[in-house]
């Protein structure tokens, strides 16, 4: 008897303390937009033969519904709106930083690939991050995306035109929208710095193979959600990436994938952040022409 | 995810083995008891600086025979999180001091968790030795020694081999004995074999292995 009181007493003293939503680094402090005249820290600073035209630049507010948990969402549309049905359309979905003007660079890089505004890029802020409201959540990344496909999806876009690329934490709704029935089902996906689960990022700290239910309850596991994935896929990653392992992270996703095609760009020097300035833009954006082209 | 000054939270109590110091580095006396709490972890880097893991935990122990003392203890910070972590262990003095050679100890332990979450045990065996030196005729003693984490698991995640079995650190310390109470304070160096690059967490070091942990503890005998 008393020994269970002592247990009863223990897990009623353990409390509901979880580390989930540490894995969101966003910042919704902000009260406007700036993007080309952000000054806040970024990956890297792109000239002005990338600029967006301004005709060619929207932004606008969606309403994700994760299940009753609505949230007002702010998106961005690089390119013509106008001829999303004749266009092929990049979903860009962005890493766990800040919010979108801090990923603007990066979103206008993708812009620019195969010419200016030649592909539509489509980005936005998951609920929780920038200007958008609600609390980040991973079902509501995966509704947020996809509400953003069926915006697309109702202006005209088909499956057929539709890219998913996916950075960092966005690997996990890129691939995820892949793998199952949503909106849209993208017809190429390509991940940039992706993480394979929680799992390996507990394994990698703490060089034990400890459960990774002891600190989180995220389910995120793409290593598991590539096997589903039909689509061709590219695979970029930093060869030195400090943050999430190439070796651990993405070449297990890679080698995980049984689908069609894959194409794996591994980036020697490459840090997590600096990918494509190290292959230099250029060079990055003939690699992703020639996948979508394929 | 480019910040490691939010994502380090994300797993700040990982490195196990170094969430807490020595237990008992010199056996109790027989019939002794013995409460204590410590704090303290590995050092990363956060916010700009260097601090160390607040991990804290619990333990009392026991002193068996003049050579021999059980302790067990509780992890606060993991209870905090749903996991219920305890090591139980012995202290076993195998030498003496005499003058200059210090007194050796050995103390096996079985580290356990469990989680509320979803359930799953671990079980972590260890071995921890200390050589300790009383000195000035006093009862403080200074320690160095080793500890040893075991991972018996022979895959980690997605099936992949897990290729470290063996988790060493290497600590050295120094305790203040008083009456009734003992001031301890500790350095470990953990994992000092293991590349701390390419990880997740910014663990700050001597150069790219391993982490630096540093540990105080206050205890209290009856």
């Amino acid at each position: 008897m008393r020994h269970s009181i002592i247990f009863l007493t223990l897990v009623l003293l353990s409390s509901c303390l979880r580390l989930d939503d540490n894995l969101y680094n966003s910042d919704n402090t902000i009260s406007e937009y700036k993007f080309d005249n952000y000054e806040g820290e970024v990956d890297f600073v792109l000239d002005t033969s990338y600029k967006i035209p301004e005709n060619k630049f929207l932004m606008f507010t969606l309403t994700s519904d994760d299940e009753g948990d609505k949230a007002e969402i702010y998106a961005v549309y690089l390119g013509d709106t106008s001829t999303i049905s004749e266009d092929t359309v990049i979903m860009y979905c962005h890493g766990n930083k800040d919010h979108m003007d801090f990923y603007w660079q990066r979103a206008k890089l993708l812009a620019n690939v195969g010419g200016n505004c030649h592909y539509g890029v489509m980005m936005i802020d998951y609920r929780g991050f920038g200007l958008s409201e609600g609390v980040t959540t991973e079902s509501g990344l995966y509704a947020d995306v996809n509400v953003s496909l069926n915006w697309l999806k109702n202006k005209g876009l088909t499956n057929d035109r539709l890219v998913i690329y996916g950075f960092s934490l966005g690997s996990a709704p890129a691939t995820e929208m892949s793998a199952e029935n949503y909106s849209m089902k993208p017809s190429k996906l390509i991940l940039e710095s992706p993480f394979a689960s929680a799992e390996v990022m507990v394994h990698d700290a703490s060089s034990l193979a400890i459960p990774s239910s002891y600190f989180t309850n995220l389910k995120i596991d793409n290593a598991e959600k590539i096997k589903k994935v039909n689509q061709p896929f590219l695979w970029i990653h930093g060869v030195n990436d400090a943050f999430l392992a190439m070796e651990t992270h993405g070449e297990i996703i890679y080698k995980n994938y049984n689908g069609e095609y894959s194409e794996a760009v591994r980036v020697d020097g490459a840090d997590h952040g600096d990918v494509p300035n190290t292959m230099g833009f250029v060079e990055y954006m003939t690699v992703i022409d020639n996948f979508i082209k394929k | 995810m480019n910040s490691k000054n939010i994502l380090i939270l994300i797993f700040f109590s990982l490195i196990l083995g170094a969430c807490a110091p020595s237990r008992i580095v010199k056996p109790l006396a027989k019939g002794e008891k013995d409460v204590s709490f410590s704090l303290g972890g590995p050092l990363i880097g956060f916010a700009g600086t260097t601090i160390p893991i607040p991990f804290t935990s619990l333990c009392g122990a026991y002193g068996v025979k003049e050579n021999l003392t059980v302790f067990g203890s509780l992890h606060v910070t993991s209870l905090a999180y749903g996991v219920f972590q305890t090591d139980l262990g012995i202290v076993r003095e195998m030498i003496a001091q005499k003058g200059f050679i210090p007194g050796i100890s050995i103390a096996p332990t079985a580290n356990l968790m469990f989680d509320k979450w979803e359930s799953t045990f671990s079980f972590y065996p260890a071995i921890d030795y200390n050589f300790y030196w009383n000195y000035k005729q006093s009862q403080n003693y200074f320690y160095v020694g080793g500890t040893n984490w075991f991972e018996l698991r022979s895959t980690r995640a997605h099936e992949e081999t897990q290729q470290q079995h063996w988790i060493p650190a290497f600590q050295i310390g120094h305790t203040f004995k008083r009456p009734k109470m003992s001031y301890t304070i500790e350095a470990k160096y953990i994992n000092p074999f293991v590349s701390n690059n390419n990880i997740i967490v910014d663990y700050r070091s001597f150069g790219d292995k391993g982490t630096i942990g540093i540990y105080i503890g206050i205890s209290k005998r009856f």
